[in-house]
């Protein structure tokens, strides 16, 4: 039977819409072959997994309105807002401005509209033409107003200043705790970039040349602490096993895909792996991820010889337990559950993208 | 308080996915909750979240069959968002053992889990609908989640007739199982 005519089938069963001559020919046909006996299992359950998706998401929205419409009447209190900073005051003020020209751009595009109706048969009319133009006019401002914004907003150093070092990190603890690498870190002031281009204040928690890891914490009020992380953190691995990593080799994330190839490093090093990776400077300190998304190592571009390293996630571990006896970090929790597992890579990549932050430090 | 009965006619809304419904337990429970996570470390915000995932994971029991009322919705409500607080809070590590009982609570563990198997598998079709592009996504989406006619969506979507519709939508959906499966299998 046809794929098609037999889906077509098993929903009309399932639903009762059958007649009972149908019926007993599709329950003839299950019993003298398995094959379709199989199918009509897997597209049951299969129409089953649809039906219950449909309701939660139909419930889902259900609840986001009815929780907007509480909302308002008072009965649900609204997030609180907490402005204390004059950046944050800054940008309140000007998403004011921005709102009343995105609520004049709106205005004027209906305008817009309405005169398009109106001199429906005269194509070309000068008017709207020119109005138009206004409309445009009105959205570059719009556009310049955020911009100028977040340029406010991440005014956190001395522009003018040139980092003398760089790299990746990525979180290890929601909280804002970062791992990178030790040489990554050759000046005083650390500032960590996330993708969006948001910039951070970070503090060196300790430092490991030897093993050339580091910890960071950020320590800004603009950061808002990850309830949880996406990846956990793996000691196990294979030879072989198809890794990746993402990093910034310059100012936007970079991901990129290779393999395990040793489980020793440069000169039979055991505290890192070799791996066959495209990566850059800028790479370093960021992770390496095996398929199901768990960190197993941190890039470390020591290039000696030519390959690319990566510290062993194992050494994350030991570097968290050492720093956990100084009590200031005895809170630190390592990321431990991989919520990404079953996702398809460039999902993943979208969730571990958040967690991955351009590391700078300046004298 | 309301009654038996009440209670009764309230989840079988909420099965249904019936505003009034999802409305009447909001008002009746969620300042308690709110209150409940305020105390304990928590914000607004926070008490949203609990609340509406309290709210999932009871419209996925009143779905079930089986589904009976062993206890008031309040307490019920309550013992699961305790739950899931609790479990917010490890993971934050932020617990600091002392939290206060407002209200009488029942077991929910085994419940718990099952959502969150439930919310697994959501996020699985969730992802296998993202893939399959348009006009897939938004044919199956009228056809099993708004629950549209056949005839209707060939209008809508520009098809001769409803059979071509149809099949169209057979395509979508076998597309749609492929992906769904590759997961499913992948993740087992």
């Amino acid at each position: 039977m046809d794929d098609l005519l037999l889906l077509d089938a098993v929903e009309r069963y399932l639903r009762g819409e059958m007649s009972a001559e149908e019926k007993t020919l599709l329950e003839d046909l299950r019993k003298t072959n398995p094959e379709v006996d199989q199918m009509v299992v897997e597209h049951t359950f299969f129409l089953n997994e649809v039906d219950k998706y449909g309701a939660l998401k139909n419930f889902k929205h259900s609840l986001v309105e009815t929780e907007a419409k509480l909302t308002g009447e008072g009965v649900i209190n609204p997030t609180k807002l907490q402005g204390k900073a004059k950046l944050v005051y800054l940008w309140k003020r000007y998403r004011r401005i921005a709102a009343v020209a995105a609520t004049i751009a709106g205005i004027v595009s209906i305008f817009t509209a309405g005169l398009t109706a109106a001199y429906n048969n005269n194509k070309t009319n000068p008017e709207i033409e020119k109005l138009n133009r206004k409309l445009d006019a009105v959205e570059r401002g719009v556009k310049q107003t955020n911009n100028e914004l977040q340029a406010v907003k991440q005014n956190k150093f001395d522009p003018k200043q040139k980092p003398i070092s760089g790299g990746t990190g990525f979180l290890i603890d929601g909280q804002g705790y970062l791992i990178t690498n030790a040489h990554v870190l050759q000046g005083k002031t650390i500032i960590a970039t996330n993708e969006k281009g948001q910039q951070f204040l970070a503090t060196v928690c300790m430092q490991d040349n030897t093993r050339d890891i580091a910890v960071l914490k950020i320590n800004d009020k603009d950061f808002i602490p990850y309830k949880s992380l996406p990846y956990g953190i793996s000691k196990s691995v294979s030879l072989a096993e198809p890794v990746y990593t993402m990093g910034y080799p310059k100012d936007g994330i970079v991901y990129g895909e290779g393999y395990l190839s040793s489980e020793s490093g440069y000169l039979n090093d055991t505290l890192s792996y070799q791996i066959a990776i495209a990566a850059d400077h800028g790479n370093s300190g960021g992770p390496v991820l095996n398929k199901n998304g768990d960190v197993i190592g941190i890039l470390s571009d020591k290039s000696a010889g030519g390959g690319v390293y990566a510290v062993k996630s194992m050494y994350i571990f030991k570097t968290i337990d050492n720093l956990k006896k100084d009590s200031a970090f005895a809170n630190i929790k390592l990321a431990n559950s991989n919520s990404i597992k079953n996702l398809g890579r460039e999902d993943q990549v979208k969730k571990v993208n958040n967690c991955v932050f351009l590391i700078k430090s300046y004298q | 308080m309301s009654t038996l009965e009440e209670e009764k006619l309230i989840l079988k809304g909420l099965a249904q996915n019936d505003k009034q419904a999802i409305e009447t337990i909001y008002r009746a429970n969620y300042a308690m909750i709110q209150s409940f996570i305020l105390n304990n470390s928590g914000n607004p915000d926070d008490a949203r979240d609990i609340f509406q995932e309290a709210m999932i994971v009871l419209f996925e029991k009143a779905r079930t069959e089986s589904f009976e009322l062993s206890s008031q919705i309040k307490t019920y409500i309550y013992s699961v968002c305790r739950r899931l607080w609790l479990k917010r809070l490890s993971q934050m590590q932020r617990y600091s053992g002392n939290m206060e009982n407002m209200e009488e609570t029942i077991p929910v563990e085994e419940e718990l889990e099952s959502h969150e198997k439930r919310n697994d598998d959501f996020i699985l079709m969730e992802n296998a609908m993202s893939k399959i592009g348009e006009p897939c996504k938004s044919l199956l989406d009228a056809y099993y989640m708004q629950k549209k006619h056949m005839q209707e969506i060939a209008v809508d979507f520009g098809y001769t007739n409803a059979d071509n519709a149809k099949t169209q939508k057979y395509k979508c959906l076998m597309r749609l199982k492929k992906l769904f499966f590759a997961q499913y299998k992948n993740g087992q």
